[in-house]
């Protein structure tokens, strides 16, 4: 369990990295194409879609990281109305859907993946092959059933309570 | 039947919204025997956020973050409080200005709500107003965030619909005022609710200071001008914002430094996340209502109903309000667009106003009860219950009903602005 758990903050730590780096490498290639579009009058060719892919990365390691910290938007209407041991194993049970279903999509894009013809396809500019991306994306999803799974066994009704998802 | 029914069961439960819509199109699939769909799944999700309009997201995310950490709310707030706080129910006038003000800038009706409803609120408490009235206040002036330009709903319909998001960012400016002035005249018809001035908080200072105060204004100037001048796209005049604001916060304001960096982009990295992971999800679940031709059920269905563009422009209204009270709107947007928008045109509706008159309904639902997420941030920032978030906001509510109307008449207050700078 230990173990488990720092796995768990080290996955963090890594994923936390590679998503403020893509994230600020979305921000700074396209504030470099304005000063080379308007000021040098010599766009990048390549900026959108490398900044595209970038914000991909970002957006599903920043997806794994909120579900490790615990931000998913969640409508609490039983909050209040039922007792908290109630409350707490609702939450628990929601926990165990998602990861069913994180597990779930991750299991189809590796099908996807496992496709030898979706190797081919490439990118317009960069010419990368298009399913790299999405193997890139495969991976963040299984980190994120990985940290689902580490709540779900911390946050077994029982053990000591856990903060709880953020709400709004 | 079933897809709609666990729909409904686990969003009572609490599953987390953006898993709901997987959910949904994962149940929609199997119930429907197209498990043949699943192995696309998540290259329909990534191919839903793959447009470049959507890299304007984090751009206007991190110009928030900038403004929220760098000290510019303050500023905005200090700005209105010299231009309206002397008259009675000052700071309430100030509550819509400096709304106004941040939806030039921020965007986004929830991101609005959850920093006035920590920054004014108070604020407004300490100076005698009543805590229901000020948050109400707060919650429906939120909902200028995603009218007056940048919007982020723009920049998602502009995506979706093909249509120039510089022309719909320009189409929300007449809506944007005319829905300030209301606000104020509500305002102003609440005089029961309104305390005296106290003329000590006011803020003071010399010309210099308001002036630094008053700095702000540059970003919303930067990103509208460079949009209505044509001169840039909406991502580049965020990209723009951006540095704007940084320059602002770092080194005339001094409240940003190195150390702040990590925590800003991060910041930035879980919002935008959560917003396009909605749109990957909900993109999702219309390809895959889209294999069943649900939307082009619902799209007739509709058609046999109304029988004019204002007919349908209100039924359009109430299904997006009732869909709103349970989803988030850019989950309305995406799984409503592509139904709708060709209807729009069969009737002979301008596809910018449509988008206007689309992006204001989305947000009723956003803050009406049992589930308006807006209500859920005000009463989590204030402590009060829902129903008194939503007592205090009805009156404004209504001022914001009835200028939807006004907009569903008169196609021009959209359609005007954008043809006359000739987007």
């Amino acid at each position: 369990m230990t173990f488990l758990k720092l796995l768990d903050r080290f996955l963090v730590r890594l994923e936390g990295a590679v998503a403020v780096l893509a994230m600020t490498g979305v921000a700074a290639i396209l504030i470099v194409q304005v000063i080379f579009r308007y000021l040098l009058q010599s766009p990048l060719f390549f900026a959108e879609e490398l900044a595209l892919v970038l914000m991909i990365v970002a957006t599903f390691t920043g997806f794994s990281l909120m579900v490790a910290e615990g931000r998913l938007i969640t409508i609490d209407l039983f909050g209040g109305r039922v007792s908290p041991r109630t409350h707490a194993r609702i939450a628990w049970a929601m926990r165990g859907v998602v990861l069913v279903l994180a597990a779930a999509l991750a299991v189809f894009a590796i099908r996807y993946l496992a496709v030898p013809w979706v190797w081919i396809e490439r990118s317009a500019t960069l010419g990368l092959p298009r399913a790299l991306l999405y193997a890139i994306v495969t991976t963040e999803l299984w980190f994120l059933v990985f940290h689902q799974l580490v709540q779900l066994l911390h946050t077994w009704p029982g053990r000591t309570p856990e903060p709880q998802e953020g709400t709004a | 039947m079933i897809t709609l029914a666990a729909f409904f069961i686990f969003l009572c439960l609490g599953l987390p919204i953006v898993f709901l819509l997987l959910m949904a199109a994962i149940v929609f699939a199997w119930s429907n025997d197209a498990s043949i769909l699943f192995d696309s799944f998540l290259v329909q999700s990534v191919k839903g956020v793959e447009a470049n309009g959507f890299l304007a997201i984090p751009l206007y995310m991190l110009v928030g973050e900038i403004m929220n950490r760098g000290g510019i709310t303050e500023r905005l707030i200090r700005s209105s409080m010299r231009l309206v706080g002397r008259m009675r129910g000052g700071l309430a006038f100030v509550n819509v200005l400096t709304n106004a003000f941040a939806a030039a800038i921020l965007g986004s009706a929830t991101a609005q709500i959850a920093i006035m409803s920590r920054s004014i609120v108070p604020e407004m408490e300490r100076q005698g107003y009543k805590r229901p009235f000020a948050t109400g206040l707060t919650v429906a002036t939120g909902l200028l965030g995603p009218i007056i330009p940048p919007s982020m709903l723009m920049i998602i319909y502009g995506v979706l619909a093909y249509q120039s998001v510089a022309a719909l960012f320009i189409a929300g400016l007449i809506p944007g005022l005319l829905l300030m002035s209301a606000f104020f005249v509500t305002v102003w018809l609440s005089k029961s609710h309104l305390p005296e001035v106290d003329e000590s908080r006011l803020p003071g200072g010399t010309w210099r200071e308001i002036m630094a105060d008053a700095l702000p204004g540059l970003i919303p100037l930067t990103i509208i001008s460079g949009v209505v001048s044509g001169a840039m796209t909406p991502t580049e005049a965020g990209a723009l914002a951006a540095v704007v604001a940084f320059v602002l916060a770092a080194f005339v304001y001094r409240r940003l430094g190195i150390k702040d960096f990590v925590p800003v982009m991060k910041s930035v990295v879980l919002s935008s996340a959560s917003i396009i992971m909605l749109i990957g999800f909900a993109t999702l679940l219309g390809w895959t209502l889209a294999y069943e031709a649900v939307p082009d059920m619902l799209a007739q269905g509709i058609a046999s109903v109304a029988i004019g563009p204002v007919s349908f422009l209100v039924l359009v209204c109430v299904a997006v309000f009732v869909l709103g009270m349970f989803l988030d709107g850019i989950g309305v947007l995406i799984v409503t667009v592509p139904v709708l928008l060709p209807i729009a045109t069969q009737f002979g509706v301008d596809p910018v106003h449509f988008g206007v008159v689309l992006a204001i309904s989305t947000l009723t639902g956003l803050v009406s009860p049992p589930v308006g997420p807006g209500l859920y941030i005000a009463m989590e920032a204030t402590g009060l219950k829902m129903m008194e978030v939503f007592r205090g906001a009805l009156p404004f509510l209504g001022a914001f009903v009835l200028v939807l109307i006004v907009i569903i008449l008169l196609p021009a207050l959209s359609v005007w602005l954008p043809a006359a700078v000739g987007l």
